[in-house]
């Protein structure tokens, strides 16, 4: 039976967004997990948070926080069309084109960090605009941040929503048709397992359907809920087993984002750590 | 039944912010509604939506929709708003924000502006982010003195902030700040967080609750759609009555889902308060 590692896994770190990033970093670190799924967003680190002249300066703080740990970076997860007006297919051209912007500072940003992926999000229109059109400006917006990610070198994944969160990426089909349309290797899919269980999809579709999965989100729910691994009922082993056989080497975030962790964020690591070293799944030795 | 009326009910766009405001204005005439909470959220009134943003343009809109605005609603939850925040450039900047609907508040005839306590370090000393705190809600009510707003402190469930979460910190931060222009906005569902009731913020600062704003929740959830909680709303509407309160009561239901498809829990919400009310 083939495993995982777990030093595979990451923890993202949102749920620690009450706390600052030094505590976040020393419990997960403490926690022996060597990767951070970097969530980008106030007042950790945002386009909000830190004027344009400090920006490289927090950056490489950043990068030193992290460094002193033995921590990396999987992924930076910048907070975007979910609580932030950053969306890359807004029909609002002022809207869109800061967004633009931001994202293309934020891929320079996972550069300088040393992450493996830059977290893209497609955007979204309203559900009364033209769906047609979003499309085409999402299509247009990623096309871009996917050029100038291929010419500066970094890699980006994307994962699918929900429909509340962008009625252009609310299922694996909708994401492939995104991706498709891109057609880079510098853009490929994440699999949320959340969404995955809420839609009684198997994790072996999403081999099919995409070929090339780089990244995933592991969460527990009921099947939703963005649960630590063991607070659900999500049949998380079967999810693990087969990115297992297919050989995945890259990276798993663990991503409770809850607010009932938000007030003590390093227990929930500490379970989901626990988790993870129990998990017949997972091969434990670091 | 309760003395509550229709014509005195809000319902909030945060809610429809995946629809546009124009849709909104129109669900919310299909509901029956004639008072709108005004949300600074985005894509409809933030700062991020323009060089500048055309607030006579929406403020013609909705009155020429003939919607009243009991208060206006910064986004403070989901912006990167903050105003206890230690990093100091966030902190003025989200001073700055506010101040964009402090300003521009009589434009929509409305002299209410609800301000968040914001969000503190939980492992930083409690009496730092207080005292952040305390000094931008002085520097927006010194502003809103000038713009004759009313500063509405709004206590957040703990999950958002632990900073102003019950009745006696609300009023511990009015005092502290001691302009005559704060008030108060009273949410259900914080209060029921909280383990209190309506009540508790009519005996500790009746004369200054400036908007009750009604939402269902069960222990882990907050701001349902009525019925889908464990709140008793005929209490909440009793306890209006009581003290004879006559302001504006806001409809507030913000569960993330609750964006798609917005006005179909919207009308599950009104059906339900309708049965309670005159």
């Amino acid at each position: 039976m083939k495993k995982l590692k777990f030093s595979q896994f990451g923890i993202m770190s949102v749920n620690y967004q009450q706390y600052d990033l030094e505590y976040c970093m020393d419990s997960i670190a403490s926690n022996d997990f060597q990767y951070i799924d970097f969530w980008g967003g106030a007042t950790h680190y945002c386009a909000y948070d830190t004027p344009i002249g400090k920006r490289q300066k927090r950056v490489s703080d950043i990068r030193r926080m992290m460094d002193d740990r033995g921590l990396k970076m999987s992924v930076f997860t910048a907070e975007q069309v979910c609580l932030y007006p950053i969306n890359v297919a807004s029909s609002n051209s002022y809207v869109r084109r800061n967004a633009i912007d931001i994202v293309k500072r934020y891929i320079e940003d996972t550069k300088e960090f040393g992450a493996d992926y830059y977290f893209a999000q497609m955007g979204y229109g309203m559900f009364d605009e033209d769906y047609d059109e979003t499309c085409k400006r999402s299509v247009e917006a990623l096309q871009e941040m996917t050029e100038y990610a291929e010419k500066i070198g970094v890699k980006m994944v994307m994962e699918q929503l929900q429909m509340y969160e962008s009625n252009i990426c609310h299922n694996r089909e909708t994401l492939k048709k995104l991706i498709d349309a891109v057609d880079s290797p510098y853009l490929t899919a994440c699999v949320d397992c959340v969404a995955a269980a809420a839609a009684g999809e198997k994790i072996e579709e999403y081999y099919e359907l995409f070929g090339t999965i780089n990244h995933a989100h592991l969460a527990d729910g009921f099947p939703t809920g963005h649960l630590i691994p063991g607070d659900g009922e999500n049949p998380l082993n079967d999810y693990l087993q087969t990115f297992a056989d297919h050989d995945f080497s890259g990276s798993v975030t663990i991503e409770g984002n809850n607010q009932m962790y938000f007030d003590n964020p390093d227990a929930a690591t500490m379970k989901a750590s626990k988790w993870l070293k129990e998990c017949p799944v997972v091969e434990n030795h670091m | 039944m309760s003395n509550l009326t229709m014509d005195r009910l809000a319902i909030n766009n945060f809610t429809y912010r995946r629809y546009s405001f124009n849709y909104f204005m129109e669900s919310a005439k299909r509901l029956g509604v004639s008072q709108i909470e005004l949300s600074g959220c985005h894509p409809h009134f933030t700062i991020y939506e323009a060089e500048n943003f055309d607030v006579k343009g929406l403020a013609k809109s909705i009155k020429d929709a003939g919607f009243t605005v009991p208060a206006i609603e910064p986004e403070q939850n989901f912006l990167p708003v903050n105003i206890a925040a230690s990093n100091e450039y966030l902190r003025n900047q989200s001073i700055e924000q506010l101040k964009f609907y402090i300003q521009n508040a009589h434009e929509f005839d409305c002299d209410k502006v609800i301000v968040y306590p914001g969000k503190a370090f939980m492992n930083y000393p409690h009496s730092e982010a207080w005292k952040h705190s305390r000094e931008s809600v002085f520097k927006l009510s010194e502003y809103a003195k000038e713009h004759d707003v009313t500063i509405l402190l709004e206590g957040v469930s703990k999950f958002i902030s632990d900073l102003m979460m019950d009745a006696a910190t609300v009023k511990r931060m009015m005092d502290e700040v001691g302009n005559d222009n704060i008030g108060c906005c009273v949410n259900s569902s914080a209060a029921t967080l909280a383990g209190e009731t309506l009540e508790d913020y009519f005996v500790l600062m009746g004369d200054r609750i400036g908007i009750i704003q009604l939402s269902d929740s069960v222990e882990d959830n907050d701001q349902l759609v009525w019925g889908e909680g464990d709140q008793d709303l005929k209490k909440h509407l009793d306890t209006l009555d009581k003290y004879d309160y006559q302001g504006a009561v806001a409809l507030e239901v913000i569960m993330e889902e609750y964006a798609y498809e917005a006005e179909k829990h919207y009308r599950n919400c009104i059906s339900y308060v309708k049965k309670y009310i005159g």
